[in-house]
């Protein structure tokens, strides 16, 4: 079986290339203590609002801070914000939708309900109202991002599990004996992991985007400390006159998001059970 | 002798429609016997076998009346953990389809051991194999590791025996367990199941709607139709003289190596739709010699005079 998908899945150019960049991201994040050619903090005000040279291959910020430093010590935000609410998300849709879908009537109907009245907002309007009442700092950052976005794989988690429930293995499990936490956790949740991976992957470049927009707000990670959204507020400022401090978080962004839809849409096709065993 | 299994007037319906699909059904099963249920499809005879261990989903069935007593307790009225004790243990049941009636990413041992650890005090893969050897699959321990579709779907249904039978079963439901096999299949696995209810002294309630199946290997017979119990006696004696006009015809519709060519007579006429039963006997629309009291008063199953059997149909009970 995984020997299946693993050879799927490095005869996928798409989803190799994703990988590539997530591993490349990933292993930056967190060698960036050792990789960042200066502290991302030292401030150098003779040398401020430098263009790119050897000296600083991204140029310096309004404060002579290093820009690759501070954009690659941004990494590691993005990615744990990301990584982080995804597994909220995770945790908190499959729970909602196992237990709507499995145990039907009108549990399903409350919860799907409750999902399709926070569908309603938008995602960025529910982030700004619960951040307008807690502190702004990274933890609540993961944590409002994470509990805004469960509501889609709750939905996608439901339907799976509404069509498995009817499935003879199902029941025969029941007439087994065995209990209900053993039957979804034994018998029904491998047959999720699947799209569940797929819409984790996924979710996760949807989560730099958010985090990178609270922060470019003001209500994420909090200056001095740099994240790639706070890095673009102060490159906003100095469009005119230095492009390199909004061109550089910019394609961090860009090729995170890339990165990360790529290898989800690449696990989609490695992960689908109809391909067949070619 | 004190039954194993008793029904007692159990009726049952779906609350979509809503259909009647069990009506006052009574049966007894008495320990080491092996009852035969047959019937035409949508007779009740699945949903019957569904309900003898509350499968059925409160939200889509509910039980109107009756009981189903299993060693003296009523199972409609147990509490979860007790009714989950008795689901797979000393009630093993054995699905119509073993192509998707075993979980498709788990191992079969596995699926073995997972029964062992429910039912008898924890995992053994040695027990495990010699349930799949008991089942006289060939080289169990290449079985084991194998997963379900890597077997044929006779073996698959020797998997879900050894299933049935490792949580150590007093009552073994088979619900159709040979209609998604091939013929030459089907044989062995009726032959099988019926060695193991001898060599472990089981009780066996076996559905088919073939009745041809059942009539070598059960004792008694029960025919079902529209929902209830229409006759019921000693296997022989009812397929050797049936006494309901519907076993009748299902007898007639079989082919007969003696007769030869020609069409074969067949039942005229559908089944009843149980949202909308007829007045009277539900087989009248179809019956060959329904009269006047067929309309105005639905039959009783009751017992033929100094018999055995029993029948639920005017024709026999005269004017009682």
């Amino acid at each position: 079986m995984l020997r299946l998908y693993l050879r799927r899945f490095l005869g996928n150019p798409l989803a190799l290339a994703g990988a590539v960049v997530v591993l490349s991201l990933v292993a930056l994040a967190l060698a960036s203590p050792w990789l960042s050619p200066t502290d991302p903090l030292q401030q150098d005000l003779i040398h401020r609002l430098q263009p790119p040279s050897p000296a600083h291959w991204m140029g310096t910020d309004d404060l002579g801070r290093d820009v690759l430093s501070r954009v690659i010590t941004g990494a590691r935000v993005s990615l744990a914000v990301g990584g982080l609410a995804v597994g909220i998300a995770v945790l908190l849709g499959t729970l909602v939708g196992v237990l709507a879908g499995y145990h039907g009537g009108w549990v399903d109907a409350v919860l799907m309900r409750a999902v399709d009245v926070l569908l309603c907002f938008p995602t960025i309007f529910l982030i700004l109202m619960v951040v307008a009442f807690l502190e702004p700092n990274i933890l609540n950052v993961m944590a409002v991002i994470g509990l805004t976005s469960w509501m889609g794989l709750a939905r996608l988690v439901r339907g799976e599990t509404l069509s498995l429930r009817e499935r003879d293995f199902m029941l025969a499990a029941c007439g087994l004996g065995l209990s209900t936490p053993r039957i979804l956790g034994v018998h029904l949740l491998p047959h999720i992991v699947s799209p569940i991976i797929v819409a984790a992957t996924l979710g996760v470049g949807g989560a730099v985007m958010t985090e990178s927009a609270l922060s470019f707000l003001g209500l994420g990670v909090q200056p001095p400390w740099p994240s790639w959204g706070n890095i673009l507020t102060v490159g906003k400022d100095y469009l005119h006159i230095a492009w390199w401090l909004s061109l550089f978080p910019g394609l961090a962004i860009l090729v995170t998001v890339l990165g990360f839809n790529l290898l989800g849409e690449g696990l989609r096709d490695v992960l689908d059970p109809r391909l067949g065993n070619e | 002798m004190t039954a194993l299994l008793k029904i007692q007037n159990l009726s049952l319906e779906y609350r979509r429609g809503p259909v009647r699909a069990v009506r006052d059904v009574s049966l007894e099963i008495h320990p080491g016997e092996s009852l035969g249920l047959a019937g035409e499809s949508g007779s009740g005879k699945s949903t019957l076998a569904l309900v003898l261990l509350r499968l059925l989903r409160p939200d889509e069935a509910r039980v109107t009346s009756g009981r189903i007593l299993f060693e003296g307790k009523d199972i409609l009225t147990l509490p979860e953990p007790s009714l989950r004790a008795l689901r797979g243990g000393p009630i093993g049941m054995v699905f119509q389809d073993p192509f998707s009636s075993l979980n498709p990413v788990l191992t079969v041992g596995r699926q073995i051991e997972e029964v062992l650890e429910i039912h008898a005090g924890g995992r053994n893969r040695p027990r495990a194999l010699d349930f799949l050897d008991q089942v006289r699959l060939p080289d169990p321990p290449r079985i084991y590791a194998a997963y379900p579709h890597q077997l044929s779907g006779g073996q698959r249904q020797r998997v879900c025996l050894a299933m049935a039978i490792a949580g150590g079963p007093k009552l073994l439901i088979a619900d159709e367990p040979t209609t998604a096999l091939d013929v030459t299949v089907q044989r062995e696995i009726l032959n099988l199941l019926d060695a193991l209810r001898r060599d472990l002294g089981m009780a066996m309630l076996l559905i088919a709607h073939n009745i041809g199946l059942l009539s070598e290997r059960t004792d008694r017979l029960a025919v079902m139709y529209a929902g209830e119990v229409v006759e019921l006696g000693p296997t022989a004696q009812v397929l050797g003289a049936p006494s309901h006009p519907y076993t009748q015809g299902l007898l007639q519709s079989l082919p007969k190596i003696s007769k030869g060519s020609g069409r074969l007579p067949a039942l005229p006429g559908q089944p009843p739709d149980l949202r909308r039963l007829p007045s009277g006997c539900p087989f009248r629309p179809r019956c060959p010699s329904a009269f006047d009291r067929c309309v105005q008063e639905p039959p009783r199953l009751l017992a033929l005079e100094k018999s055995i059997r029993s029948v639920a149909c005017h024709l026999r009970h005269g004017t009682s």
